[in-house]
Order: C-alpha cells, then structure tokens, then sequence
C-alpha cells in the first residue's frame, strides 16, 4: 500500500486508475500510476484494450444469440475481410475510393492554395474569401451532391466535385490562418536579411505558416474522407467500379452483413493509416522544429 | 418493449454510432424478437407500400381505412419505402409487420435465411426498360458508361436486365457494372434530364416515360415469356404464428380492393388520384391501371421461374419450391 497523501485530489483511488489523460506532474497521483497500467507502453494499452473490445464483441455475439441476419460477430467479419482483400472483392472498391479522394483533394488543395494566395496578397481577395468560407463552409459537403448529380450526371466527377469542394473551404481557413499569423519579427528578420518577393514568402512564409498547413491538410482529407464514403452510399458509381461506400451498400442489399462491416472495418482502418501518417509528418517538421507541440499518437 | 420504440432503435443503428451502441441496440431487439412480441406488438401493424400503380390495392386499402375496419383494436401505419430490402431491413428491425417488395428481392432474403414468407401477392406487370437517348436502339447500344437504372441491385428489374443480357449475349452480368440504384420517381427524373441512358422501371413510371418520348428496350413479359408476378407482401413467419388474423385480414383487403380496381377502375383511380392531392389526374391513372398486361391479384405467381433463374446465374443458392414460400392465407390458390 503507498503511503497515505494529504486530501485525496479526486475520486477515489480505483485499483486502476483512470488512464489516457496525461498526468500533470505535481501530482502525488502519477507516482502511483506509473507503478501500474500508466506504465505501459502506448502500444501495449491500447492492444490490450482493442483485444478487450473485440473480446467482448465476440462475447456479446456469442452469448446473446444475436441474429446473424443483423449483427456479425468479429469472427465472421475478420473471415469477411480476409477473403475480400485476397479475392479482390474489396480491393478494387478501396483503390477506386482512395483514388477518387486523391484526386478531389488534389483539386480542392491546389484551389484553396490559389484563393489564398489571392486573399494574403489582395484586400478584395481577403473579402471574397472570407464571405465565401462563412457561406459555404458551414454547408456538409455531402449536401451539394443532389446539385453536383444534376450538373454532371451519375459519374466519378460528380463524386470528385464534392469531395474537392468539401476540402476546399476548411483548407483555405487553414491556410489563410497560417499565412496571417506569421509573426511580424519572422518576416522582418527575413527582409533585413534582403529576402523579397518570392524568396520571401518561400524562405520564410510557407515555411512559417506550415503548422496551419498542415492542420488543414488533415483537416480537408478528414472532411474529404467522410464527404466521399457518404456520397458513395447516395450513388455509388455502379458495379465494378464501385467505391467502398457502395460496396457497403451493395453487401447490405444483398444482407451480407460480414461484408458491411468489412468494409467499414476497411474505412477505420484507413482512416486511422492515414491520421498516422500526418502524426508522423508533424513529428518529422513542425514539432522538431518547436513550432508545435508533439500531439499524442 | 413495445413497436413504438422499434424506428428509434433502427434509427441509432443507421446512425452508426458504432458497434458497441450497435450491440447495446440489437441485443434487446433480438431479445425481444420472441413469443411475447406477439402479444406485445399485435397492437401495432406498420405496413411498407411503394411507389407508383403496383401499390395501387394497398393506397386503396389505407384512403378507405379497410383494415382498421377489420382490426379495430390494432394501430395501422403505413410507410412508402423504395426496394425489397428497405421492407427487410425494416421487418427484421421490427419497424414493419408486413413488408412490400418485388419478387427477386424476396428470393434473395429467403435465399440468405430470412424468416419470411409471402403474405399475398399483388400484381402481375410488364416491367419495361425505357430510354430516351436515340443513339440506343437496342442492349448492344449500350456502352460501359451509360447507365442504367434499377430499384436496387437484385431487383426483379436486375433480373430482366440480367436475363435479356444472357439470352442475347450469353452473359447475365454483362450490364452489372451499369446499373445505379434508384427510386422509380428518382429514375424518371434522372432519366428525364439525362443523367440516366436508361431505366428498367415499372408503371406507371415506365408509361409517363414513353409519354414523354421514350423507347421501349425490353418488356419483362416477353423476356419471361409470359405475364409474371412483380410485387408481393411479405411477413416474418414468428409474426405470423402470433398473428394470423392481421394477416387474413391484410389478404382479405388486398382481395377487395384487387376486386375494387377490377369492377370499378374509375373509383380506384380516383382514390389513387386523391391519396396524392390530385398530382395526377383520375382519368390518368384509370387508363394505367387497365393497360394491357397489368392485373391485380392476391396470386403470387413466377415465383419457381424468376427463382430458377436467379439460381441458374448463382443469384441464390437454390430455388424453393413455390409452396414452401407462402402462408396459408395464399395456399388455396394457384401459387406458381
């Protein structure tokens, strides 16, 4: 038993303490929890919890005689998922919706860039974008796809048209953000070191405003992500060339419910890939250069 | 533990609020999927109908309030739902107590284990393939990026598609990459503005389209070789058990409203006309409803041939026996 501490600061020692949320470190509290659960790795809790999880899932399915015509056990899902990623079956859905989200934020990234560099460097510019952003941005993306449907029929650009649009307006906030609040001493500094024009904005503002880049990076492929998978389920661009929105769709037509968790198992996980992925790109940029700080995983 | 909480249950399911709300979700759903919903549901009769002419016995059922007459101490609700499997999903969530679908997607849910069997039939209609585009003339015209409506994959329009597909060019799955799920309201729009190359619809849909100027590709009648089944009324068999005089009831109705459009078809048009505030005229829906090859029946029939079709493409597995799929209350009749 630890020694005994003045007033208990909150709730009443558990045998496990509460975990995730960072300790601050005046706390007697945090000495105890690294003696236990807080001590493990990052890895090791959240395998364990994830284990506990699918654990009780496949307890819960078990147990409860759930209808298999409703409800899937993680068993049948995990078989679901391999036989689609050997078969193919979900392969083809995952490249055509990874490459329909590529190519909407692609558009979408590089249109923000411009209406950007067109608010930092024009006051008209600055106006436009901020009327446009406060009557657009509050819109879910997914809303203008009846219009996109309309405008270029059940086809791949209307899927893309939404997704651009839907990475547009919160990218451009970010970059907007980014570019303004370069501090005044950093683009002084440059100046005084004879940087103009281009090499200015280069050397100093890109990579001064990268913090905000690359939140809204994350911020539009979040957006994107979500427009696109929702989209997918309206129309799915039919058949073979369908994405993973209407594979699910389609498995749910069919009442395969394994194959609809697969894929929505299939969307977390890329989900969760791709979020890594930025975490790392701030790790390796941002926060090694103390402009930020480390987020956790 | 009563249906009324049945929507709001499924709808924290669409919601996809994850898998343990799904878990907490189901599992008194399928708990309480036992006897004692019969007793506890039998109050509440929530059926599925759809769009256009097919539902014309049950849009008739619902203006002259039939079944209320004959269930007085039940509460009838009525939902339009587009496709098969929205009625499945909706009986297996126990939101409905009687579902409305087209042949092939009550094959299918058979075919994947679901507990149903056919209440009464509906109809039998020609189901067409319409396009506006004059560049098609025929299946050949239609080139991998046009598409083609249906109500949702497995639809008996599917299954035309897919068996014209097969007789012409030897392969059932040739049009598959083609096809988007629509409503049949939905289709005729996006037929009509030309997002759409064609449709494969059913009336009156099909005829509004050719009003406008559109060409038949296919009729369903000749694909088949013959007049078949389109629509039917589906119950889940522990519903059923508990509940044989809902069911007697639905089918008695659905009878006297078949006999309705039969001997009166300007009455039920108007009723059809009235139930959507006169957007189409009676005298419209009367010349529907008496085209050539449309009949109201309370018959399932087709039932072994669309389903020794879909098992000879590997649509299902194996095709049941016509008799093993009805209930009683259809079993006096030439089930086919």
């Amino acid at each position: 038993m630890p020694p005994p501490t003045d007033a208990p600061a909150g709730p009443p020692a558990a045998p496990a303490p509460p975990a995730g949320r960072r300790p601050a470190p005046a706390l007697p509290r945090s000495a105890r929890r690294r003696a236990g659960w807080g001590r493990l790795p990052t890895a090791v809790r959240r395998g364990v919890l994830l284990a506990a999880l699918i654990a009780a899932w496949q307890g819960y399915v078990s147990a409860a005689g759930v209808s298999p015509l409703v409800f899937a056990g993680p068993a049948d899902v995990a078989a679901a998922l391999v036989a689609g990623w050997a078969g193919g079956d979900l392969v083809a859905p995952t490249l055509t919706t990874l490459r329909l989200l590529g190519l909407g934020m692609l558009i979408g990234s590089v249109l923000a860039l411009a209406l950007t560099a067109l608010a930092v460097g024009t006051r008209l510019g600055d106006d436009l974008l901020s009327l446009l952003t406060a009557m657009i941005n509050p819109l879910p993306s997914v809303a203008v796809l009846p219009l996109a449907m309309l405008w270029f029929g059940l086809n791949e650009t209307a899927l893309v048209f939404v997704v651009a649009n839907a990475v547009l307006w919160p990218m451009a906030v970010s970059l907007g953000t980014g570019f303004r609040t370069v501090p005044a001493t950093t683009v002084a500094v440059g100046r005084s070191l004879g940087l103009r024009g281009w090499r200015l904005v280069r050397d100093i503002r890109l990579p001064a405003a990268l913090p905000h880049t690359i939140a809204g990076v994350r911020t539009g492929w979040a957006f994107g992500w979500r427009t696109i998978i929702a989209a997918e389920l309206v129309f799915g661009v039919a058949g073979a060339r369908g994405g993973l929105g209407f594979y699910i769709n389609d498995a749910r037509y069919y009442l395969d419910i394994p194959n609809v968790f697969a894929g929505l198992v299939t969307i977390a996980l890329i989900g969760i890939a791709l979020d890594l992925l930025f975490t790392a790109v701030e790790r390796r940029t941002v926060v090694r250069w103390g402009m930020r700080e480390g987020a956790a995983t | 533990m009563t249906t009324t909480t049945g929507p709001r249950r499924r709808d924290v399911l669409r919601g996809g609020l994850g898998l343990l709300t799904g878990a907490a979700v189901v599992g008194p759903l399928a708990a309480c999927s036992g006897p004692q919903e019969g007793s506890a549901a039998s109050r509440e009769v929530a059926i599925a109908t759809g769009y256009g002419i097919s539902f014309a016995p049950l849009t008739i059922i619902e203006a002259r309030g039939w079944l209320e007459e004959a269930l007085p101490d039940h509460t009838v609700s009525w939902q339009v739902l587009s496709g098969g499997s929205a009625s499945r999903d909706g009986l297996l969530a126990g939101s409905l107590q009687a579902g409305t679908g087209g042949l092939a997607p009550f094959l299918l849910g058979v075919d994947s284990g679901v507990p149903w069997r056919i209440v009464s039939g509906l109809n039998n209609m020609p189901l067409w393939m319409v396009t506006l585009d004059d560049r098609i003339r025929s299946l050949a015209d239609l080139t991998a990026d046009d598409r083609v409506s249906s109500p949702q994959p497995g639809s008996i329009q599917s299954m035309v598609l897919a068996r014209a597909a097969r007789e012409e060019f030897g392969d059932p799955d040739r049009f598959t990459a083609n096809l988007v799920a629509m409503p049949h309201p939905d289709a005729l729009q996006a037929l009509l503005s030309g997002q759409i190359a064609a449709a494969v619809t059913s009336p009156p849909f099909q005829y509004q389209a050719e009003e406008e100027g559109a060409r038949v590709l296919l009729d369903s009648y000749e694909v088949f070789g013959g007049p078949h089944g389109f629509n039917v009324v589906t119950a889940l068999e522990e519903y059923a058990e508990a509940n044989p005089e809902v069911l007697e009831a639905l089918h008695a109705a659905i009878g006297r409203a078949r006999d309705l459009i039969a001997d009166d078809p300007a009455e039920a048009a108007r009723v059809l006309s009235e139930a959507e505030d006169g957007a189409i005229i009676p005298e419209r829906y009367e010349d529907y409803l008496t085209r050539e090859g449309i009949e109201f029946t309370t018959t399932p029939q087709g039932l072994a041939d669309l389903g020794a079709f879909m098992a000879e493409i590997g649509e299902i597995d194996a095709a049941a026996a016509p008799a093993d799929l009805v209930f009683p209350t259809v079993a006096g009749e030439p089930v086919s």
